[in-house]
């Protein structure tokens, strides 16, 4: 059978950019499982090449990706809340959708907690991954429907 | 920075013995998969191919199944000749009844797990109450032998065991009869690899028809009788036999079926058998029922029916399509022993994909796939469109990929559809003709089918997106989160992530093994002998490992050990690169040498000021204050030194001589294995004259030690930079820690921020 796509993993990977102070995100999720939230959202079914770039539809669906990822993606730093700066999305042929976002205004780079709640209403057994680099060293944290958070500390 | 390498008088050969340290890996990554694997026998030897007493049981059927269109139900009736060739008295025979996973009692469905989460949408409780509603499941209305005596039997969910009167001896055959019915499931409803598609505004259907009568299982010397449930993930295990069935259908209905039509007068208008013969002749598409004709045929309901008549040889299984809205096209593909009719079957709303790709899709993956493995043995190929799915069967498939209303389709759509006909029509090979155990091993057919695939796109179109098959494919599943990733020798019920475990990673492994490990000529050399070995047989993993070791004659232990019963990833670490040259011990050499380093050591500011700011000092002002060590030159070179050097060389051989003459570079690499997959250092070398080198080092490397590595390269010149595995080949999880000098690799939030700067 060639039809075996319960992908339920999104994978971020974050690095933080000193100079600018700000954490830079970019979040690959399944292009498919995507539109059906879009299409849950819009009543109708969404195929996302199909919107070209000035349309109504192109900015509807821009403005859906930015409030979702804001809502369910969340970085804070030493305890303080971060600002939300969405940049875009880019679609592979490979079916992987990502979406490019970045948090600025960090308190302590080596401490990051991250909020990640996205896909979880398609299923309950999506999982997030999450990869932080922060001077040359990565950690990484699996979130989950269960497991909505997770702090990632450098010393 | 360069040092030297000091060669004492007299050469000893270094030999440092390496600690017997316990490795973080365990078992070795070395260690042979002798305790993994099956002990080879007489069944299957050790060479990994069918033993001098192998045997497999034959399964031949004689089937009358009509459709019934007005209430979308199958009735059937079956003689089934089955014939022991096995040393074993048979008491029981086993035979499998897919469709009573559709009963809501069912092992499968009562497993299922749910939250309400998951159901709240309209979607997924309108599926669970069709599921709920929906009276799936065989009816069984006669079961004897073939003198019509009943037998007695237990179904056991998805399984029937008949009881024998009489054991069945090795060599002999026992005929069942077996009557049956069965209501057929609306795919969009309640999903399925069979069952109907249902066009709403016409009322018409389209029924792709498969797991639709009583199959007798697999017995074997691996599993006994392969009887586990179906569970809905595990697929298929199915002996070989003849097939001789009739459908009757209604009149105005095409039918596509495993096999060759036997009785094309009494179903084909003459037209129709005309453009068969000439699309046999042709290598392009040619229309045996064309859209027009499929446009009218669709606006009537035929009230009378038909009676197809199909035939196949030496196949695991039966599966047909039928509809009044097909259109139908075939050309014939052209092989040294046959002509194979390549074929499809589609509705109008496939269109224009489905004329344009299909049937050469079909020509073009039953050539590629048979350059690799064995000429396709069988007489017809068929790809049948209904909406969303991709299932193999013998000689037929059933493929999604359809545009939108209007015709138009997005690029993904066009490179799904296509990715699916070719991996479909490529399960012909395996496992409907290389028949491993899908029950078991669901990798054995899908890993093997995804790899030939990949190589089949690849040929298709330049560039073609393949989604698996490359290695740095795989990186982000195999980095992921551990707990998430079951080794690829898994049950196929018990996988995680089960795309990538059992399509993604075995077809990467092989691809690899194919550029990296074995190399191509090597590799497609094993890999044809295992497809013929065990073409019409049935393979376990055991036999397809031995045999790629036993054909190639490269060690793969270590490979199969790593890929399939871990799950390690890869991550090796170029840590350090040290250069030295050979001290000459001359001091004219060495000391100017030494002249060049301290010159390019950083001085402090003050020495730096003063040699401008101080004109002169007392000891310059007044030479008396001069003796033997003032103003010393330390890079002169004294008598002393001379003579020492001279004594020296007097003191060594010839070959001595000519080691200490030597201008060469030498390079220490040190390796860390981060990662746990043990493989081959792939090393492109850039020098100081822009010539590169490309070094490739196998990976037993790592035997003695397979965590970390060193290793001296000894070149003309200085080099560069060392990139290891430069060509992406072995699904390296972080390329930064490959790079010497080190390199800042952009992220994809860089590289998607410069592209989106106005």
């Amino acid at each position: 059978m060639a039809t075996t796509h319960r992908y339920a993993i999104t994978i971020a990977e974050m690095a933080y950019d000193a100079p600018k102070n700000r954490i830079e995100v970019s979040l690959k999720v399944a292009a498919h499982d995507f539109e059906q939230l879009l299409a849950q959202v819009l009543h109708r079914p969404v195929h996302l090449e199909e919107q070209p770039d000035s349309s109504k539809a192109e900015h509807l669906i821009s403005t859906y990706c930015e409030k979702y990822l804001s809502t369910h993606f969340k970085l804070s730093s030493g305890g303080f809340p971060t600002r939300f700066h969405y940049l875009g999305r880019e679609l592979t042929p490979h079916e992987s959708l990502y979406f490019y976002f970045s948090f600025s205004g960090i308190h302590n780079p080596k401490q990051v907690t991250v909020f990640s709640d996205v896909m979880t209403s398609l299923s309950r057994d999506q999982q997030n991954r999450i990869h932080y680099t922060y001077g040359g060293v990565t950690k990484s944290a699996t979130l989950s429907a269960a497991q909505n958070k997770a702090t990632l500390s450098f010393d | 920075m360069i040092r030297k390498i000091v060669i004492a008088a007299a050469v000893t050969g270094l030999c440092t013995a390496q600690p017997t340290a316990q490795y973080r890996h365990t078992p070795h990554p070395f260690k042979q998969l002798k305790q993994e694997l099956a002990t080879p026998n007489a069944y299957r030897n050790a060479a990994g191919a069918p033993g001098h007493r192998y045997y497999q049981q034959q399964a031949d059927y004689v089937m009358r199944i009509a459709l019934d269109d007005e209430r979308q139900r199958i009735s059937g009736s079956a003689s089934i000749v089955y014939t022991n060739r096995s040393p074993d008295p048979l008491t029981y025979l086993w035979l499998q009844l897919d469709q009573n996973i559709r009963r809501p009692s069912s092992e499968a469905q009562l497993t299922a797990t749910s939250t309400i989460d998951e159901l709240s949408t309209p979607r997924a409780l309108k599926r669970t109450f069709s599921a709920l509603r929906f009276e799936g499941g065989f009816a069984l209305t006669k079961v004897t032998d073939g003198n019509d005596q009943p037998l007695h039997y237990a179904v056991v969910g998805t399984m029937m065991r008949i009881d024998l009167p009489q054991p069945l001896r090795e060599g002999a055959a026992y005929t069942l009869q077996i009557d049956w019915e069965y209501a057929i499931n609306d795919r969009s409803a309640i999903g399925g690899r069979s069952g109907y598609e249902y066009f709403e505004e016409e009322d018409n259907y389209i029924y792709t028809i498969a797991q639709f009568f009583p199959r007798m299982c697999v017995y074997n010397d691996v599993e006994g009788w392969q009887n586990k449930a179906f569970l809905g993930d595990g697929e298929f295990a199915l002996p070989f036999g003849n097939y001789k069935v009739q459908i009757t259908v209604p009149s105005d209905h095409v039918v596509a079926a495993t096999g060759e039509l036997t009785n094309a007068r009494q179903v084909l208008t003459p037209t129709q058998r005309e453009r068969w013969e000439t699309a046999r002749q042709s290598d392009q598409p040619v229309f045996i029922v064309t859209a027009e004709e499929a446009a009218a045929n669709e606006q009537q309901k035929a009230t009378d029916t038909k009676t197809w008549e199909f035939e196949a040889q030496n196949v695991r299984d039966f599966a047909f399509a039928c509809s009044r809205k097909f259109i139908w096209d075939a050309q014939g593909v052209d092989q040294s022993d046959n002509t194979i009719m390549a074929m499809s079957f589609y509705p109008k709303e496939g269109n224009p994909l489905w004329e344009r790709y299909s049937t050469r899709l079909v020509a073009h993956t039953l050539k590629t796939y048979s350059k690799f493995t064995f000429d396709y043995p069988y007489p017809v190929a068929i790809s049948v469109h209904t909406k969303r799915i991709g299932m193999e069967y013998p000689m037929i498939c059933f493929n999604g990929g359809r545009p939108n209303s209007d015709g138009t389709y997005s690029e993904r759509v066009k490179y799904w559809m296509q990715t699916v006909i070719i991996h479909e029509v490529g399960h012909n090979y395996f496992p409907m003709i290389v028949n491993s155990d899908e029950r078991q091993w669901t990798w054995m057919d899908e890993g093997l089918n995804t790899f030939l695939q990949y190589l089949t796109e690849q040929e298709w179109e330049r560039g073609y997106p393949s989604m698996r098959g490359p290695a740095h494919l795989i990186v982000d599943y195999m980095k992921g989160d551990k707990s998430t990733i079951a080794p690829i020798m898994t049950n196929s019920e018990s996988i995680l992530q089960f795309g990538n475990n059992a399509y993604g990673k075995p077809a990467t492994a092989l691809n690899i093994l194919r550029e990296t490990i074995l190399g191509r000529e090597l590799f497609d050399f094993a890999f044809k002998t295992y497809a013929q070995r065990w073409m019409f047989k049935h393979p376990t993993p055991a036999d397809f490992f031995r045999t790629m070791e036993d054909a190639s004659g490269i060690d793969l232990d270590w490979f199969w050990r790593g890929w399939f019963f871990t799950n390690d990833h890869c991550d090796i670490a170029l840590n350090a690169v040290k250069w030295f040259q050979i001290n000459t011990r001359d001091p004219s050499t060495e000391k100017a040498f030494q002249q060049q380093i301290d010159e390019r050591q950083p001085k402090n500011i003050s020495e730096l000021r003063n040699r401008t700011a101080i004109e002169q000092t007392a000891n310059e002002a007044n030479p008396l204050l001069d003796d033997r060590y003032t103003g010393k030159d330390p890079y002169a070179v004294t008598e002393a030194e001379k003579a020492a050097y001279s004594d020296l060389k007097a003191s060594l051989s010839e070959e001595e001589l000519q080691l200490l003459e030597d201008r060469h570079h030498f390079y220490q690499m040190d390796f860390t294995n981060e990662g746990g997959l043990v493989m081959p250092l792939i090393l492109n070398i850039t020098f100081a004259d822009e010539s590169d080198t490309l070094i490739r080092i196998p990976a037993e490397i790592w035997r003695r030690n397979p965590e970390r590595v060193s290793k001296v390269f000894i070149f003309q010149q200085p080099v560069d930079s060392v990139a290891l595995d430069p060509f992406l080949e072995t699904a390296d999880c972080d390329m930064r820690n490959n790079y010497w000098p080190r390199r800042t690799i952009p992220s994809r939030f860089d590289l998607f921020e410069e592209r989106s700067r106005p």
